[in-house]
């Protein structure tokens, strides 16, 4: 066309042709333009609809439930066991400790081979084959194979690396001296809470807390440095010293097993205590057990009889009545009586003395001294009942002397309201009354503290996680005697130990003792009345006499070699005294004989 | 055809005139060199992720030495509680009285306690009684009333507990 235009000529236009319509495009291909447009804006809507819906539900309703899920993906939380507070005695020496330990446990499900895990595993602890296979055929997902065994043993174990099977850190409780003190000091379960004695008592202060240390994790289980990372660290448990001392412990229990064995007794208890303190120095029982295989105990040996068994008391209850008798004026040491060797107080009961004897003039400190029975029985009736009865509840029978120990034993005392015509002539000598070891030496120790009660004791101190010592706080003293009666009566009490008394057999070479023998029928709880040839043999008693330092209650239930309380618990005395008052520095009260 | 165009063409107004600077030449501009920057970026990072990495590595030494001397001490601790352990296992009374026997020792009888005249002890054997030198000491009855321990108390205790 520019050509054309260049050259110049005149062209005739083309004929003016009407313009040719040109077709319309077909109306149906727009609109499905539109509603393509229109679909994917709806489905671009919906897909962002649906994304943004999972996100807040993701975000937002689960966030909590998935975050924690991420969580346990890769942190581990590894539980710390708080040491148990260690036990001393007195001396610092230790009674009870904790030492680690390893306990291994498996999830069943991941244990391949389980025949031959078992094989392994019981070679390895040392236990049955049988036992681990039954425990490894167990469905749940996690199941304990051994508890407390040594690190040495847990640490082959985890050398093995077998599949499903993983040790963990344990701590276990051992008591060094084996049986010493065992039934004092109690023991703990395979959870290490304690179950009896002062593991029992004082559970909660030698528990402490357990810690936890919370840990970032890679995929094969090692710890991420960088990770996040908790500590809340173990809170020991409080060390606690008891006023046991381990020596006299030890020498008194083998001094009570000597006498259960030479006369053939069902068992026997000693309470060494201090009386001006009211600290129980020692505590024994026979038969007794090792505190580090309880599994394999008795549960009679385990029991602590001296305060949890009672006893009828027999004539060591005599001090009560002469305390009463002296107290109240009704006697004197030197009061003289007429006594026969039978007395009948009510028309069905006659009481006798243990020896046949023309009545004869006795004073009171001699009817003390050989233990009469009809002679103070006619005292108690003097006396009359309701102050004999409230003289037996001031020394604190029939209540609980509050002893740190679990599953003490009130006794029995029954009120006067309810008492037969023969219960003053009983009690008066001890029988129909019921009470523990320890209250009887409690009464002693009264007697030795100038007519002041302590409450017995066992905890000393302790000794918290930061070292720091505290002194327990010391229990207050009750009076129940003057102390011109508490002299008076001490001075009577020497009598029975000197010629002629009872319970000679319990006299010391170097120091003045003052005591009671006890010979006690053992009631038929079964049957009622009393069981034939069984008695009750004690012998309570302090020294030095002047000035005590130690109060010894031995009692020897159901001896059949002998029973008199002077003949099989009198030698356990002065054994187990002789030994305390040596240990204790004590300086001899007696003239020694000379050396050459 | 522009003659045409030209004829055709309405006159327009003449457009005002424009004072626009007088150009001149001026010095050509250098070429930067791109090499120093390059170099100093590069090393610039490389520092920075070596820095990050050897901080990171010292962090992890770090945590790994704690890890280490924690375990240290959980065995010396551990150590300390079984020899601990022992000691009190030697210590218990029934193994020291089976190491005395077995050795053919017997238990202590009565002890001696002698006084010279003049002696302030109560509860102190008559000096006629005696005949052997007195052991400075050995007769008095001090000690505190409380307690009931007389001289040489044996235990430590009151000490121990005294202390803060």
């Amino acid at each position: 066309m520019p050509q054309a235009r260049g050259s110049g000529r005149q062209r005739r236009p083309p004929p003016r042709r009407r313009p040719q319509r040109r077709p319309l495009r077909p109306r149906r291909r727009r609109v499905n333009g539109r509603r393509r447009l229109l679909a994917l804006l709806i489905l671009s809507v919906l897909a962002f609809s649906a994304i943004s819906g999972r996100l807040v539900i993701l975000q937002v309703f689960d966030a909590g439930s998935l975050d924690q899920a991420a969580a346990r993906q890769r942190l581990i939380v590894i539980d710390l066991p708080a040491t148990r507070g260690r036990i001393f005695d007195r001396n610092l020496d230790d009674l009870a400790i904790s030492i680690p330990a390893r306990a291994v446990w498996a999830d069943p499900r991941l244990v391949r081979d389980k025949r031959r895990t078992a094989a392994r595993l019981a070679k390895a602890l040392g236990t049955s084959k049988a036992a681990i296979a039954e425990r490894l055929g167990s469905r749940g997902r996690f199941v304990y194979l051994a508890r407390r065994i040594s690190r040495a043993r847990g640490d082959r174990v985890q050398a093995m690396d077998l599949p499903g099977v993983f040790v963990e850190v344990d701590v276990a409780r051992r008591y060094p001296s084996g049986t010493v003190a065992s039934q004092v000091l109690g023991f703990v379960d395979v959870d290490g809470h304690g179950q009896a004695g002062i593991e029992q008592q004082y559970d909660g202060l030698l528990r402490g807390h357990a810690g936890k240390v919370q840990l970032e994790r890679d995929p094969k289980g090692r710890a991420i440095p960088q990770g996040r990372r908790s500590l809340e660290p173990a809170e020991p448990g409080t060390d606690l010293v008891l006023t046991i001392d381990q020596q006299l412990q030890y020498v008194t229990e083998q001094a009570l097993a000597k006498a259960v064995r030479d006369h053939k007794a069902r068992a026997g208890s000693v309470v060494v205590m201090s009386p001006r303190t009211g600290e129980i120095l020692a505590m024994a029982n026979v038969p007794t057990f090792d505190a580090n295989q309880v599994g394999g105990s008795r549960p009679e040996a385990r029991r602590n009889r001296a305060v949890e068994d009672v006893f009828e008391p027999g004539s060591t209850n005599k001090t009560i009545t002469a305390a009463a008798a002296l107290e109240h004026g009704v006697r004197t040491p030197k009061t003289e009586t007429i006594v026969p060797d039978s007395l009948p107080l009510c028309p069905e009961k006659t009481f006798h003395d243990s020896h046949s004897h023309a009545p004869e003039p006795m004073t009171f400190a001699d009817i003390v001294a050989k233990s009469s029975n009809v002679g103070t029985i006619m005292t108690a009736r003097d006396l009359g009942r309701d102050r004999l009865y409230q003289a037996q509840v001031d020394f604190g029978y029939g209540r609980r002397s509050g002893v740190d120990l679990p599953g003490e034993s009130p006794g029995i005392l029954r009120p006067p309201q309810s008492w037969y015509c023969t219960d003053l002539g009983t009690n008066a000598i001890g029988q129909g009354v019921a009470v523990t070891v320890l209250q009887m030496a409690s009464v002693y120790a009264t007697v030795a503290n100038n007519g002041v009660l302590r409450p017995p004791t066992l905890l000393r101190g302790m000794v918290d996680a930061h070292g720091r010592v505290a002194k327990a706080e010391p229990k207050p003293g009750r009076r129940v005697l003057s102390a011109r009666t508490a002299r008076t009566l001490s001075r009577i009490l020497e009598g029975v130990v000197e010629d002629g008394g009872t319970g000679t057999a319990a006299a010391l070479e170097e120091w003045r003792v003052a005591g009671k023998t006890g010979t006690a029928r053992k009631p038929d709880t079964e049957h009622g009345g009393y069981l034939p040839g069984a008695y009750v043999g004690s012998f309570i008693g302090f020294a030095p006499a002047g000035r005590p330092a130690v109060v010894v209650a031995v009692v020897i239930d159901q001896p059949t070699r002998g029973y008199y309380g002077g003949s099989v618990a009198a030698p356990v005395f002065r054994e187990v005294t002789a030994s305390a008052l040596r240990r204790l520095g004590v300086v001899p009260t007696l003239p020694a004989k000379a050396v050459r | 055809m522009s003659t045409t165009n030209s004829a055709r063409a309405p006159r327009q107004a003449p457009r005002p005139q424009l004072q626009l600077p007088r150009l001149r030449a001026v010095a050509p501009i250098g070429r930067v060199p791109r090499l120093p920057f390059l170099l100093l970026t590069v090393a610039a990072i490389v520092a920075g992720v070596f820095g990050l990495v050897a901080l990171n590595v010292s962090v992890n030494q770090q945590s790994f030495r704690i890890s280490e001397l924690q375990e240290q001490n959980r065995q010396a601790e551990a150590r300390w509680t079984a020899l601990q352990a022992e000691v009190d296992r030697l210590k218990a009374p029934a193994r020291i009285a089976k190491a005395g026997k077995d050795a053919g020792l017997a238990p202590a009888g009565r002890p001696r306690v002698v006084a010279w005249p003049g002696s302030r002890g109560r509860n102190v054997a008559p000096p006629g009684a005696a005949s052997s030198p007195a052991a400075p000491g050995a007769g008095l009855s001090r000690g505190d009333d409380q307690s009931g321990w007389t001289a040489g108390d044996p235990f430590p205790l009151k000490r121990y507990l005294a202390e803060p």
